[in-house]
């Protein structure tokens, strides 16, 4: 399961690492009882420093994705899916995914070519 | 008659560097990160055309110097050599920058990748370190003069070259992380922990043939065998190293470079990266591994390692 960063991206890589993962972990490439990478490891392939990866570790663990311990490492966990607060689920969803689509605009992609792409995820969205 | 062990050093360091240029991985050019084929175009080949006129130049006025000195200086001549062909490297470098090429900065690992392990487990490593400790005490208690620096000696030694072999799997960077390219580079790293290890029962054994006053033709067959294996460990790791069959494997459309950027390579020699948390970084030149000396560690390393050798030196029964 490989997980891609860009060090030249202007997100911030632990942001990258959690992404990663998190795609990784909700489309089951990583299922519960996998151990991933320890911190020095993943952190000396990825040439960043260890804390960045610890720190990306940690808020995946916070998500309830992941267990840390000092013995058996890190661990993919069996996570129940939070039930929250529905309408503040949504709006905050759309306003990221509104940002994300402007300043996607804003770095000069053409609508037509970013509507497809959207079109593509829901359609993959919907078969998974 | 003209001592023959600086001449042989000598010859043997210059049919090694003669090949240098197509044992280093296909995208790294004297420390350079170039094109993968860059090293076929009209550019590249003068300039390891005017290497190898140098190295030759060299090892022809090491060869002379070595039979014209007189026999105390003569021994000194491979180490002024080797810095000769140092400058030689570090000269085809500078000419060879023009053509770098920014480094992927896209990286890939690969998180469900197997976990390495010393080979035979930490037992194999430490067991040369047992024994001399054992070999000490009972020398201390039933030789009439115990040759106490000698003992300790060794086991510093094989305890740097414990750690060594547990950083170069530990604590050094993968530059392949997928496919059968990363699969070939557990190989290769594999080999240089089973030859760093094979060396430490090689340290273990003089102190051994002292303890036990063996007879001559052990240590003859010592020196041979010490002899055998190094050929061997350097044939393998030739075919397995970076210029070797991961060559081919590595071909796969993989992005150029070692993940290292070249302006934290000088001379392409020496890596120095203090924000870079890898000790151990593949060489750009030769095989195998370096240290990165931004690194606090390396220095401890590096310290620990020469300062032995001098005790070595100082202390060692002639």
């Amino acid at each position: 399961m490989p997980l891609r960063i860009d060090h030249a991206s202007d997100t911030p890589v632990y942001k990258q690492i959690v992404d990663g993962l998190r795609v990784a972990l909700v489309n089951g490439e990583l299922s519960p009882g996998d151990a991933l990478p320890a911190v020095r490891r993943l952190a000396l392939d990825l040439g960043v420093h260890f804390n960045t990866v610890a720190q990306a570790y940690r808020a995946l663990s916070a998500e309830g994705w992941l267990q840390i311990s000092a013995r058996s490492g890190v661990q993919v966990k069996q996570r129940e899916v939070p039930t929250g607060n529905k309408t503040y689920l949504d709006a905050t969803f759309r306003r990221a995914i509104e940002g994300l689509i402007a300043q996607m605009l804003a770095r000069g992609t053409r609508r037509a070519s970013l509507a497809r792409e959207l079109r593509r995820l829901a359609g993959a969205l919907e078969r998974t | 008659m003209p001592q023959l062990s600086p001449i042989v050093t000598v010859l043997v360091v210059t049919a090694l560097l003669h090949f240098m240029p197509s044992l280093v991985r296909p995208d790294i050019f004297f420390g350079v990160t170039v094109p993968r084929e860059f090293r076929r175009t009209v550019a590249a080949a003068p300039m390891i055309r005017a290497y190898r006129v140098i190295l030759w130049g060299l090892t022809v006025l090491a060869v002379t110097a070595a039979l014209v000195l007189p026999h105390k200086v003569a021994p000194l001549v491979p180490q002024i050599y080797i810095l000769c062909v140092l400058a030689d490297l570090a000269i085809i470098h500078r000419r060879a920058v023009p053509y770098s090429v920014k480094p992927a900065t896209v990286v890939e690992v690969d998180l469900t990748a197997p976990a390495e392990r010393l080979p035979g487990g930490p037992l194999v490593a430490l067991v040369p370190l047992l024994w001399l400790g054992g070999l000490g005490t009972w020398s201390a208690f039933h030789e009439a003069a115990p040759a106490a620096s000698l003992y300790a000696a060794a086991a510093w030694m094989c305890l740097m070259l414990a750690v060594m072999a547990w950083g170069v799997l530990h604590w050094s960077r993968r530059v392949s992380t997928s496919g059968q390219a990363a699969a070939r580079e557990r190989q290769f790293r594999r080999r240089v922990v089973a030859f760093v290890l094979a060396c430490e029962y090689f340290i273990a054994l003089p102190p051994t043939f002292h303890a036990f006053n063996v007879p001559r033709f052990a240590k003859l067959a010592w020196g041979a065998a010490l002899l055998l294996v190094i050929v061997a460990f350097v044939l393998s790791l030739v075919s397995a190293g970076q210029g070797g069959t991961r060559k081919s494997a590595a071909a796969e459309g993989a992005p150029a470079g070692d993940r290292t950027a070249d302006e934290h390579w000088h001379w392409g020699l020496f890596y120095f990266n203090p924000a870079d948390p890898a000790l151990m970084v593949e060489k750009r030149m030769g095989i195998g591994y370096t240290l990165n000396f931004g690194n606090p560690w390396a220095w401890l390393m590096l310290v620990g390692l020469l300062g032995v050798s001098l005790v070595v030196r100082t202390i060692a029964p002639r």
